[in-house]
């Protein structure tokens, strides 16, 4: 063989090589979902919520309520002039909610959009909240009468509400004004945002967030309840609708795709949460809040927190700011008591808080530099009960 | 090696190639669905083109491998298309634009004895 015709062979077998390797690497973007982010029937009850002057649109408009872990933990039953909704208890996420602290407010969240869902739905809304005390899973009773259509910009701010768990701009800072204005959300009494807005709160509400992320991921127990919820594989994500997904972790496009082509192990999971919260999330918030309440453990103020955390996002979406939930420090709060441990988080917390208030959710706001992606939802027939 | 296999295996490599842009566009949404499916055929386009002109058809190559493998180059996946057609396309335009030697070799024209 001539060494030219060996020169051809080997290109072309050069060539035939990295095609195959290509259609590989084409195949497992298309099967992770890399180029399909934010769409098929995982992500369609975003495009549901127009109205409609149905009972269910208000359903609609709830399952797309902001919730912990996005475990989506409600049950719904439908009539023409009510709707029940209730806990799902199989959707907890064990140490990492403990309490249900969690649960409860990503239920008032829920409450909260079937409420506003109302009106733009021609209808007038009545909310009961825990009417069945026998039953503490029976979280709601939503009363409906017809009443006049009226249109909402908080109401079309559901489906555009997404966490915004990216960078936020250190050049544009939310106003003093904004933070009073998303204050007077919290309007039930007994119910406080409180804001840490100064370098030197911001400092501290930081440092207990890296430290209380860093005990959650070194206490096993904790870490594998929180790590139950991730799901990487698209098809799961398609399947099951809910969970944490790497779309809406705020990474970027290489990462997220990187994440989608190759297999993640949980260290690395928790090495991108920690870094993620110290580098990035913490350093560029603009403030960071904690709706407080006087009696943590009850449902009930817990509800109202979560209705009250929904209203603020909506209306922080309206204004163009992005939100996120940092629960880490109530997340530990929660362990630390119900395990019996040393209350490190729970007395640093403390400290920075009104006396006698407890932080039931704690947060970050801020402009965010780039788009929130979706998270999955299971659509309303598969949360509506006969 | 046979003429015509030599010729024609980078074509086909870049077929390939071309026919997984199409396959992207059809999983892809808005802008980079029409980058994919339109990206895929003017790759291909580019192939027929060869025979006619082959700085047209380079042209059209490029035209169809790089606005998706722009577009999208945060997927890894289309940049290592894009420069898998811009290499196998360089190589299948100038075979494929370049007259067909006579299969027959100087040899074989050699007065028999």
């Amino acid at each position: 063989m001539s060494r030219r015709k060996a020169l051809q062979i080997l290109g072309l077998g050069s060539g035939v090589v990295a095609v195959a390797g290509a259609t590989g690497l084409t195949w497992r973007a298309v099967d992770g979902g890399v180029f399909s982010t934010g769409t098929g029937s995982a992500y369609d009850a975003w495009n549901r919520a127009d109205p409609g002057g149905h009972p269910l649109n208000l359903v609609d408009a709830a399952i797309l309520a902001a919730n912990a872990h996005n475990t989506q933990p409600w049950l719904f039953t439908v009539s023409a002039d009510r709707i029940e909704l209730f806990a799902d208890m199989s959707r907890t996420t064990g140490a990492m909610d403990p309490l249900l602290r969690e649960m409860h407010i990503s239920l008032g969240c829920a409450v909260e959009n079937l409420a506003l869902a109302a009106a733009p739905n021609g209808m007038a809304a009545k909310v009961s909240l825990l009417p069945t005390p026998s039953d503490t899973t029976h979280i709601a009773t939503v009363s409906l009468t017809p009443a006049a259509a009226l249109s909402s910009p908080v109401f079309d701010a559901i489906s555009e509400r997404h966490t915004s768990r990216g960078a936020y701009s250190t050049s544009r800072t939310v106003t003093g004004r904004q933070l009073d204005t998303l204050s007077a959300l919290a309007d039930i009494p007994g119910t406080q945002l409180v804001w840490f807005t100064t370098a030197a709160q911001k400092k501290a509400f930081s440092d207990l967030t890296v430290r209380a992320t860093r005990a959650i991921i070194a206490d096993p127990r904790q870490a594998d309840d929180d790590y139950r919820w991730y799901r990487s594989d698209w098809h799961d994500i398609q399947r099951h609708k809910d969970g944490i997904t790497i779309d809406p972790s705020g990474q970027s496009a290489v990462v997220r795709t990187l994440s989608k082509l190759l297999p993640t192990t949980r260290k690395q999971n928790n090495d991108g949460w920690l870094s993620g919260t110290r580098d990035t999330q913490l350093p560029t918030a603009s403030a960071f809040g904690a709706l407080v309440v006087q009696d943590p453990h009850d449902p009930l103020q817990r509800l109202r927190a979560g209705r009250i955390w929904q209203r603020i996002h909506l209306t922080a979406t309206t204004e163009g700011l992005g939100m996120q939930p940092l629960c880490q420090i109530p997340e530990r709060v929660d362990r630390e008591t119900s395990a019996g441990l040393s209350p490190e988080v729970t007395n640093a917390i403390a400290a920075m808080l009104p006396a006698g208030s407890h932080a039931v959710m704690t947060f970050r706001i801020g402009y965010p530099t780039a788009t929130a992606l979706r998270s999955p939802r299971r659509p309303a027939a598969d949360v509506v009960r006969a | 090696m046979n003429e015509t296999l030599r010729r024609t295996w980078p074509s086909v490599l870049v077929a390939v190639v071309a026919l997984l842009y199409v396959w992207i566009g059809l999983t892809a949404h808005g802008r980079d669905r029409i980058l994919g499916l339109a990206g895929g055929a003017v790759v291909l386009a580019a192939l027929v083109a060869a025979h006619r002109t082959v700085p047209g058809a380079m042209v059209l190559l490029a035209a169809g491998a790089l606005p998706l493998a722009v577009t999208t180059w945060w997927s890894i996946a289309t940049p290592v298309l894009a420069v898998l057609v811009l290499l196998l396309g360089w190589f299948a335009i100038r075979s494929l634009g370049r007259p067909q030697r006579d299969a027959v070799s100087v040899t074989d024209l050699e007065p028999r004895p």
